[in-house]
């Protein structure tokens, strides 16, 4: 049992997070901490809800346990790599434990508008970093993660032209709130895309990195479509629902479509302090999820007793919070863990490959000298095909050039495919009706088809992606090594993904909306027909009943006419602003993508070139090795082979710290 | 304002349906104008709808002081039912198959448990007759929630609706329950449309923020915070096109306010005699008020009952409303429960809004019956009831003052922004009275009526005769001046 520092509460041996307070357990065991220089906090993690800065500072980001071994595993090699010459592969080992330290572990707090997500998120932090109002919703997200002091950036929209990169502006903390409130400038507000907050708190300390999200209307919303692409960029998410009702159909909707981009996640029902008949609808909720056959855990907690857990000791365990850390614990920051730590593993083993290599060819030719220029033909050859490897025209680089290429072109008219069916779906939806009284609907639909559009196509990308990096790979002919970080996928990414289709502006703004009610009050040609049939009704009579008839019959349709020519001319302006708006959206998407692409080029570029130029170098130092064995007397031989043994061991000995409990 | 229906409209109306009713061609005809006769001496039909565990049953209850509908943590309301006043209480079946029948209740644990005989898939709607005074004048219907998880029960509520103009509208008003504006929400109320008499829905809907007191969790302010969200969702141009006014109420609340027992506030000054720290103990969650053990003198079936009774808001201002002494008996705790939670808000719009109105909205409703049986080749001669209908329609004034508001409501008649609310207050907007109209209190004098109206009638001629206002709003101010010279008409009385 593993004594939690802070709180006293027993957590199972391989717990990394007090399942109590959520404090991380790594700092109360002395193992690990003294040898990374982590000071163990003094003073108690709950504080008041009002403290907004309620964690003492770690020297530095620490990964959590399972990965510190790796990250120390991984420092050992280097070491050995310098030792052996290798700075290449330094640089190597180091790029992978960077990537293992910055580790961001998304989790998405998603739900309905009220239920209580910000409160959530501040509950788990016991902060109160997110603004939580009865009144006001949350409007834009925002991400929370690991900073050493607490700031907090907001991201805006240009004023000017769609397309531009996003204006960041640094925000005190403290006043977030007014930031995201009412009382903020509305034209301020509603360029806000979304906030990013850094906070010293432990949770956010192992990578963990949490997103409020807005509420989701229902799948209808485009709040609900944003907020699923930028589950695919998660390793877990929150489903928040509450205590006053057992799940609606519109929420199991959106679920059912959120669980297949993030399947790691939990339905959280908050509130429970409020209603007495909690277990009721936590019971009703469990089996709702498994009549529809999604297996989930459902977890009760109370953000008010969490927040007030400083009070008295009790409220922590009333608060039902520590199974939604064992979740995080198990099912994030563990499942997550075992994948890095596995990417390490494969980095370290490709370090162990190239350091061998010239020991492996040194001792051949040592031991069987007759073998020696057998081996130098062997590494010639080798040499010169890692060198092909570095030129530009090498097979991979064509495979790539060509495969991005494909990409732009595939993903471009995918865009445009779907872009022109929407265009026809919207043309049909706008002539079924009169634009004057369908319009608000056209508009919040067109907008929700927009970003769904959007997204299926930026997951097209994505998979296409993933599959051009394989190939590439496979074409590299790289058997081992770390998997390749697509620009896609970094955490920057997420943010980004949420505010890409929110700096659209909406096609319904003031001017159509102008235009389309201009159409009744424009000159009305009915009232001068009318006005004719009275001046010249005199006339008329004189002329007899069936001149009258075709009077009245000929003004009749011209009201007929004129009411389908106004209708039509409605229309025309509906679909001609929908068309606007989906070219711009079009051009937009298509300006994003081919730019994530490009990057997606560069960096595949760069990790591969690194990688020849390992292999190059290892094979050279391998070809110099041997060449050199070769010419040596054999009392030297004898000595160097006692040598080379020593080293062989002590890069064999690389293996075992990596082994994962 | 005659109730009895012997004002002119509703003569017109009724010699219309009359001419209808002779030419009528099927059995079919025939029993929908029937029913349009009996609608117009009937009471109001308000349904009440919302989403599902928007709180409309407990709604309904509050406005019936009884305990009828059943009401439940989980999903609860299955069936439409409608709550109608009789001699006598009685529940009847409507099968969907057309058969009627009687069935046996029960009424043990106070709401209703009907013995419905058959699957509740074959059943159409219930029929609940109550001898209760306040269903006198309004017949609320309790409608299944929507976006339920079972999509049947959804399916129920929107069938209530209108679809079409074949078919005449079943009910003249609706309540609608928000909980927040979900865009299912305004679906639903967009499909409350109406066929081209009453032309949508600004008239004919008030929407309820219901479980106000659940807002911003249960704080004591809550229902402070319940009136700003109400007045933020008014001011929302797509809530607004829908149904102009918001009200917030706390139906649990206001439930326990009308039905407040003597042992019940007992019960509570008990609680609210323990020391202060205890009580906020006590009242932190409502898992802690109805643990086994705890330090006031309360059993614990005693304290379920007050928490299932009151909701934790209720508890606690009523906890704290007896221990700082601003009640000292049942009966002022109930009425400062029914006065917080709003429905006295709610009764008083209803008053306004519909139950003067309707008259209105009952005459509305048999002209768009006989509108639809005409088009449907229900009747001979449909072009002569068509235009007898347009013709009644049109000469009625009321029916313009209800279109124009609905036309301004709605934005389609658009009027300059300091005139708005003066306009709106005309047509009736906020009370049928000729004092609310002018913008007067009530009770006003008539010679204070006349005088108002007079003042208001300048401007209005002023605003109609420019030359440089537009058609539409031209004829928005003569229908406006004729309402005007309408009230002064009636505040001066006959012979001066």
């Amino acid at each position: 049992m593993k004594k939690c520092a802070t709180c006293g509460r027993e957590n199972p041996v391989d717990s990394s997070f007090c399942g109590g307070c959520g404090g991380y357990l790594g700092w109360s065991s002395t193992g690990t901490s003294t040898k990374h220089g982590v000071i163990a906090p003094s003073e108690p993690v709950v504080e008041p809800v009002v403290v907004l800065r309620p964690e003492p500072a770690p020297p530095t980001v620490d990964p959590g346990a399972p990965l510190t071994e790796t990250v120390s595993a991984l420092e050992q090699a280097r070491l050995l790599a310098e030792q052996c010459r290798r700075p290449d592969l330094g640089r190597h080992l180091e790029d992978a434990r960077a990537r293992l330290v910055a580790q961001v572990l998304g989790v998405a707090v998603v739900g309905e508008f009220k239920r209580g997500k910000s409160t959530l998120v501040n509950a788990l932090l016991q902060t109160d970093i997110c603004p939580v109002d009865a009144d006001i919703v949350t409007a834009v997200p925002t991400l929370v993660r690991y900073g050493e002091t607490p700031q907090a950036v907001a991201h805006f929209s240009p004023a000017g032209e769609t397309g531009a990169p996003t204006v960041d502006e640094s925000v005190d903390v403290d006043q977030l709130v007014d930031l995201v409130s009412e009382a903020a400038d509305p034209a301020r507000r509603a360029r806000l895309q979304s906030v990013e907050v850094w906070l010293p708190h432990r949770l956010l300390g192992t990578g963990v990195c949490l997103v409020d999200t807005p509420g989701v209307g229902g799948l209808e919303s485009a709040h609900g479509a944003v907020t699923l692409s930028a589950l695919g960029q998660a390793c877990g998410m929150i489903f928040v629902t509450d205590a006053s009702q057992e799940l609606t159909e519109p929420e199991m909707r959106f679920l059912r479509q959120a669980l297949e981009r993030t399947p790691t996640a939990v339905c959280v029902v908050t509130k429970t302090d409020l209603y007495p008949q909690w277990r009721r609808i936590v019971e009703l909720n469990r089996r709702h999820l498994a009549e529809a056959g999604i297996d989930l855990p459902v977890v009760p907690v109370s953000s008010f007793l969490r927040l007030r857990a400083w009070r008295s000791e009790g409220l922590n365990d009333e608060s039902g919070f520590a199974a939604l850390f064992d979740w995080i614990r198990t099912e994030v920051i563990d499942a997550v863990a075992t994948e890095a730590v596995t990417a390490a593993s494969r980095d370290l083993g490709f370090v162990k490959e190239q350091l061998n290599l010239e020991i492996v060819a040194e001792q051949r030719v040592i031991r069987t000298p007759e073998d020696g220029p057998a081996v130098v033909r062997q590494l010639q050859g080798r040499s010169d095909r890692t060198r092909r490897l570095m030129q530009s025209d090498s097979p991979w680089q064509q495979v790539l050039s060509d495969g991005i290429e494909d990409l732009i072109a595939d993903v471009r008219h995918d865009l445009a495919e779907r872009m022109r069916t929407l265009t026809v779906a919207t043309e049909q939806v706008i002539e079924q009706g009169d634009p004057k009284e369908t319009w608000s609907a056209v508009d919040v639909w067109l907008h929700r088809q927009v970003v769904m559009t959007a997204t299926a196509n930026y997951d097209l990308l994505e998979r296409r992606a993933q599959a051009l990096s394989a190939e590439v790979a496979k074409s590299f002919a790289a058997e081992s090594g770390a998997p390749l970080t697509l620009g896609l996928s970094s955490p920057g990414e997420l943010l980004r993904g949420l505010s890409l289709s929110q700096d659209l502006p909406s096609p319904g703004d003031q001017g159509l909306a102008r235009m389309v009610f201009a159409g009744r009050t424009a000159v009305l040609v009915p009232s001068l027909v009318f006005g004719m049939v009275g001046s010249n009704m005199a006339l008329l009579v004189a002329m007899g009943p069936i001149a009258l008839l075709l009077g009245a019959g000929l003004g009749r349709k011209l009201i007929r006419d004129e009411r389908l020519r106004q209708l039509v001319h409605r229309r025309q302006q509906a679909k001609m602003a929908c068309k606007r708006y989906v070219d711009e959206a079009a051009f937009v998407f298509g300006k994003d993508c081919a730019d994530s692409l490009r990057r997606t080029r560069r960096e595949l570029r760069d990790e591969f070139q690194n990688r020849a130029a390992v292999l190059h170098e290892s094979s050279q130092r391998a070809l110099v090795s041997a060449e050199r064995a070769t010419e040596l007397e054999p009392q030297e031989r004898q000595e160097r082979a006692v040598e080379l043994a020593d080293q062989r061991r002590e890069v064999e000995a690389l293996t075992p710290a990596l082994v994962r409990r | 304002m005659t109730p009895d229906g012997s004002d002119p409209l509703t003569i017109a109306v009724r010699s219309l349906v009359g001419q209808a009713l002779e030419r009528a061609l099927d059995q079919e005809a025939r029993e929908q104008l029937e029913e349009a006769v009996r609608r117009l001496s009937r009471p109001l039909r308000l349904a009440i709808a919302g989403r599902v565990k928007a709180g409309k049953s407990t709604l309904l209850n509050a406005l019936v002081g009884e305990e009828l509908a059943p009401t439940d943590a989980g999903e609860c309301t299955r069936l439409i039912t409608w709550y109608l006043h009789g001699p006598s209480a009685g529940v009847t079946v409507h099968h969907r198959d057309g058969r009627v029948e009687r069935r046996p209740y029960r009424r043990d644990s106070g709401a209703l448990e009907v013995d419905l005989g058959v699957p509740v898939e074959a059943v159409d709607h219930l029929e609940v007759t109550w001898p209760s005074s306040r269903l006198r004048d309004v017949t609320l219907i309790d409608t299944p929630g929507i976006a339920s998880l079972s999509s049947e029960v959804s399916d129920r509520t929107a069938a209530l609706l209108p679809d079409g103009d074949t078919r005449p509208p079943i009910v003249d008003a609706v309540l609608y329950l928000l909980r927040h504006a979900h865009s299912s929400d305004v679906r639903f109320l967009e499909s409350f449309h109406d066929d081209e008499l009453g032309r949508g829905t600004p008239v004919n809907a008030i929407g309820v923020l219901s479980r106000a007191d659940e807002i911003g969790s249960l704080r004591l302010d809550a229902l402070e915070v319940a009136a700003r969200v109400a007045a933020r969702y008014r001011t929302d141009p797509r809530i607004r096109r829908l149904c102009p006014l918001v009200v917030p109420v706390a139906g649990l609340v206001g439930h326990a306010g009308m039905t407040l027992r003597e042992s019940e506030y007992r019960a509570l000054a008990q609680i609210a005699t323990a020391p202060a720290d205890q009580l906020e103990d006590l009242l932190l969650t409502a898992d802690r008020f109805c643990a086994e053990h705890v330090s006031v003198p309360l059993i614990r079936s005693d304290r379920q009952h007050l928490i299932d009774r009151l909701g934790l808001f209720g508890l606690r201002y009523a906890v704290l409303a007896i221990g700082s002494g601003q009640v000292s008996s049942a009966n002022e705790l109930a009425l400062r429960l029914t006065r917080i939670s709003g429905l006295d808000g709610l009764r008083e719009t209803l008053l306004r809004q519909f139950t003067e109105r309707s008259r209105l909205l009952r005459a509305r409703s048999a002209l768009a019956s006989v509108r639809a049986v005409a088009r449907r080749g229900g009747c001979a001669d449909p072009g002569y009831l068509e235009t007898a209908v347009e013709e009644v329609a049109s000469s009625a004034h009321e029916f313009r003052e209800i279109r124009l508001l609905n036309d301004l409501r709605s934005g389609a008649v658009v009027v300059p922004e300091s005139r708005w609310e003066e306009v709106d207050r005309l047509l009736g907007g906020s009370g049928f009275g000729p004092a609310a109209r002018v913008g007067l209190v009530e009770g006003a004098t008539p010679p204070e009526v006349s005088a108002a109206a007079l003042r208001l009638l300048g401007s209005w001629q002023a605003l109609a005769g420019s030359p440089l206002c537009g058609r539409q709003l031209q004829i928005a101010a003569r229908d406006v001046i004729r309402t005007i010279e309408g009230i002064i008409a009636d505040a001066v009385p006959a012979g001066h």
